[in-house]
């Protein structure tokens, strides 16, 4: 049987097109992204400085992330013109920190207003609105606008460092945001200290945590999903410590591996705006289940050996990378030297005349910006999402990482919310 | 005849100022030597204008009023932006040839004399109203797409220091011709020198 | 002993909350996550309730809301409008005609539902904003102007929605300008309240990005002086804003966001090609050659010297 759903609160919708057999159980699951804005073509024959301002809005939660990408793909078409550009260690961190910030909150609304929301609603649970998480959500926020001067869609990243030039004043307020921050991860989330959640993954116990996380267990046990979930085992970081995984073989990653299939779209007679991002030809799962076993991080890589790639992995990593983000925003707020410019200026941009590609470790996995730049103009730009990489629509013998998942789903909503484990996009997979 | 007042006083004391000032020099020039030309007291004259520097100062002011004046007439004109540099051009000659105290006195005393204005005229402060007229000349010259968008000084300085450096040698009588005879060349000059390629 | 119906009367009834329906069209997803930063979003939800929104829990999923398009006391559009966009399988024209025309107050939440804003660039002949088209008022919802508030911006700040639905809750009139923005949100400037407000006065320019000194709009294209919004007022996630942080105003809030060449001041000979608003080219240029002429040795400096 062939069946519709349409899959919102994904920043957006989705359509998945289920085929079940008589018991209901998902056989093959075809993902159709059904809203195309044309981003890459508004900024085409634009200054290569107002992608600092257009490349944001392809997404409204992950905007930051393209900023930063737009801005190292400038800064490499510098490099590859043949002119020198640096950033100050100062200006690096400021970004890493706002880019962080960006992760978290993405991470906590994914667990309140996705997770725990659609697990409830399928165990016929009215979910409230999980206030306490969008105050958390609005403060780590606001630490990010501390240096970017706000967020959603902020353009404080230009080539050649930051426009912002903090103070104390700023790191201070930051540094405390940020400690409340944590308190709502430990006592909330977690319902545990950092520490305690790393013996829970080591022994294997999380179950038993007490916070709204190990409530999100609990309800997908009960579904019978934990276990589930499983894809290709196919692992992709293009960002920092770029690296792959394939069959348990690590390997650097190269860029040049990296390709689009657009066999699938309305533009070559298929059923989705959406392209394939495929690496060296195939499906690859990007996000923080790829940066936690890419990085060897110690809970996510022994619940890998137990789990593999299941909803219970795939859904802690994402947990778990959030305590990595606050402790990494923690290292660089103490360890930042305001001393610092926070901006060098660069030649002027109608003097670039060259190729670039900006990678950022966006929350939902490696985003890729490259644009031709001519006299500073843009004279192609192409945008690769995180999203494209987990919500590849492949065929029946050759499925794509997140159909892989939902394929043996008892029924299409648990299948639903398995593809829901990979944080769903819709704006960014086509933008 | 009807009593003066002091605005008009005022203005009749910088007529005969400026006329002295550019024919001697601004240190030559005292203010004794302008009491006696006009036919006051030199006490009278204080009651005026505080010091000579004070006086030099509202002369600066008055002239570039009076060219700032003249040039947006012009700028509110409808001739296109050839035929307004035809009409500064013609404009700045006439006043030169007509009243040619103002001219010298901008040349000769406040070009020459910085040390007298710098605690009064910072920059181009007593001059504004002149350099604004120009500023706009050149933005709606750029905007209309006639002119050739560029730094204001270079531009300023191509208009301004040639009609200046005309009117001076005309002054030192170095002109063979009539110095209206040259309009007509220089103001192409300086359009084909501005305009957009 | 009170008689029961003056106890009644003295105890306030509950006021019913209001029905909001949110509805997203050509859009990125901004305005919903810059509304959810709202830190008093917990009291604004005892005065409305949402019939949908496209992540808070709501009573319909939108798959349900087209099925019988309801009622509601205020309609907030998000994104472009195109006419046949669709939203899970509706035509955006019916869709947002319907839901409009049964709703008693619309706003146009963000500058594509404003005036077209980005993704108008994509096909600027058939995506627009709901009432406005860019500056026209040629926009879907012409018919029933009145009803509609515009709270242009990209995305709007979370507190000038709020004010707007705590001023229709309190059954208030909007004071509105031409395009129907409030104007106690947009009377404003984004230069009103800038740090770096003495720098423009006294004309001293920035050579470069990344410092606290030095005024945006005569090199970096900062728009402040000539666009509407109270971005330096109510602040930015209650602590920042673009220019305090140093990044030019890119003129979001205006029907011709998004300009080009946004982190250039287009200049005609060195002159500014765009005005501080209102303000006549000869008044500025006269007062800026006089302030330029100044050297000021604090505003020269570093704002914050170590050597102090």
């Amino acid at each position: 049987m062939i069946t519709h759903e349409l899959i919102e609160r994904i920043e957006g919708e989705a359509v998945l097109d289920f085929k079940t057999d008589k018991s209901g159980a998902v056989q093959d699951a075809e993902i159709r992204f059904l809203h195309f804005r044309g981003m890459e073509a508004i900024l085409e024959g634009r200054n290569a400085l107002d992608a600092l301002v257009i490349a944001p809005r392809v997404c409204g939660i992950c905007g930051h992330s393209h900023l930063i990408a737009a801005a190292r793909m400038i800064e490499n078409a510098y490099i590859d013109a043949g002119f020198s550009l640096s950033i100050t260690p100062k200006a690096h961190s400021i970004r890493e920190i706002t880019l962080s910030c960006e992760l978290i909150q993405n991470h906590i609304k994914w667990l309140y207003l996705v997770m725990l929301h659609e697990s409830g609603k399928l165990l016929g649970e009215e979910p409230s609105v999980a206030l306490k998480a969008l105050y958390a959500s609005s403060k780590i926020n606001q630490l990010c606008a501390l240096f970017s001067g706000q967020w959603p869609h902020s353009s404080y990243a230009l080539p050649g460092g930051v426009t912002c030039d903090p103070t104390h004043i700023e790191v201070m307020q930051a540094l405390k945001i940020l400690s409340e921050v944590e308190r709502f991860i430990e006592d909330e989330v977690l319902g545990c200290s950092a520490e305690a959640f790393g013996n829970h993954m080591s022994n294997d116990s999380l179950l038993l945590l007490e916070g709204d996380f190990g409530k999100l267990l609990r309800q997908m046990d009960r579904l019978g999903l934990l276990d589930a979930g499983k894809s290709h085992g196919r692992f992709l970081v293009l960002g920092d410590n770029a690296e792959s995984i394939a069959n348990g073989v690590r390997s650097i990653a190269d860029i040049a591996l990296v390709s689009e299939d657009s066999s699938q779209t309305f533009a070559e007679g298929g059923n989705t705006y959406a392209k394939n991002a495929l690496y060296n030809g195939d499906f690859y799962e990007s996000g923080p289940l790829a940066r936690a076993l890419v990085s060897k991080r110690e809970g996510i890589s022994v619940m890998h050996q137990r789990h593999s790639d299941s909803a219970l992995t795939r859904i802690t990593a994402r947990i778990d990378e959030i305590l990595t983000l606050t402790a990494h925003v923690r290292q660089l707020l103490t360890t930042l030297d305001l001393s610092h410019p926070s901006f060098i200026t660069p030649s002027a941009i109608e003097s670039i005349s060259g190729s670039g590609v900006g990678i950022v470790e966006a929350p939902r996995g490696s985003l890729i910006h490259r644009a031709r730049i001519e006299k500073g103009r843009i004279a192609s730009y192409s945008i690769i999402t995180p999203t494209q990489w987990n919500l590849g629509n492949g065929t029946m013998t050759n499925p794509g990482t997140a159909q892989k998942a939902m394929i043996g789903a008892e029924s299409t909503a648990k299948a639903s919310l398995l593809f829901r484990t990979f944080d769903v996009c819709s704006v960014c997979t086509t933008h | 005849m009807a009593r003066l007042t002091k605005e008009e006083r005022k203005v009749s004391i910088m007529t005969k100022a400026l006329e002295l000032f550019s024919k001697e020099g601004f240190y030559q020039t005292t203010m004794p030597s302008i009491a006696e030309k006009i036919g006051m007291s030199v006490g009278n004259l204080y009651n005026y204008f505080t010091s000579k520097e004070m006086l030099a100062k509202d002369l600066i002011l008055y002239i570039a009023n009076i060219l700032g004046e003249e040039i947006r007439k012009i700028n509110e004109s409808p001739l296109n932006t050839k035929e307004k540099i035809d009409a500064i051009v013609h404009m700045y000659f006439r006043i030169a040839q007509e009243r040619p105290e103002t001219i010298e006195y901008f040349l000769r005393v406040y070009l020459s004399n910085r040390e007298v204005f710098q605690n009064c005229c910072e920059g181009m402060i007593c001059v504004s109203a002149f350099v604004t007229e120009l500023m706009i000349f050149f933005e709606e010259g750029v905007r209309s797409g006639d002119l050739r968008d560029q730094d204001f000084f270079s531009a300023f300085g191509l208009f301004m220091g040639y009609l200046g450096g005309m009117v001076f040698i005309n002054g030192e009588k170095i002109l063979p011709k009539p110095l209206e005879s040259y309009e007509s060349s220089i103001s192409e000059n300086i359009y084909y020198a501005l305009k957009t390629r | 002993m009170n008689p029961p119906s003056l106890k009644i009367s003295i105890m306030p009834s509950k006021p019913a909350k209001l029905k909001v329906i949110w509805l997203q069209g050509i859009t990125c997803n901004g305005n919903t996550h810059s509304f959810l930063n709202d830190l008093s979003l917990g009291s604004l939800l005892e005065s409305v309730e949402f019939i949908h929104h496209p992540l808070l829990p709501c009573s319909k999923t939108l798959q349900e809301l087209v099925k019988k398009l309801p009622k509601s006391d205020i309609l907030i559009f998000e994104g472009a409008y195109k006419a046949d966009f669709e939203r899970a399988g509706m035509a955006m024209k019916e869709l947002l005609m319907t839901l409009a025309s049964r709703s008693k107050h619309i706003i146009a939440m963000g500058s594509c539902a404003s005036f077209g804003g980005i993704f108008k660039e994509a096909d600027s002949d058939h995506i627009s904003g709901i009432l406005f088209d860019k500056e026209k008022e040629s926009g879907p919802l012409r018919e029933i102007r009145e009803k509609v508030i515009t709270l242009s911006g990209c995305p709007a700040h979370p507190k000038w929605l709020s004010f707007v639905i705590d001023m229709i809750c309190q059954g208030k009139t909007i004071l509105v300008d031409e395009f129907r923005r409030p104007k106690e949100l947009y009377g404003y400037l984004v230069h009103n309240g800038c740090l770096r407000n003495e720098y423009f006065e006294w004309k001293v320019d920035c050579d470069t990005f990344g410092t606290k000194e030095g005024c945006l709009f005569y090199d970096q294209g900062c728009q402040g002086p000539f666009t509407h919004g109270s971005c330096n007022k109510i602040l930015w996630n209650d602590v920042s804003s673009k220019t305090r942080s140093g990044t030019p105003c890119v003129g979001c809030t205006e029907p011709s966001f998004p300009k080009r060449e946004l982190f250039t001041t287009k200049t005609y000979m060195s002159i500014p090609a765009e005005m501080p608003l209102g303000i006549p080219k000869r008044s500025y240029l006269a007062l800026a050659g006089a302030a330029k002429s100044f050297h000021i040795k604090r505003l020269e400096g570093k704002l914050i010297d170590d050597n102090a």
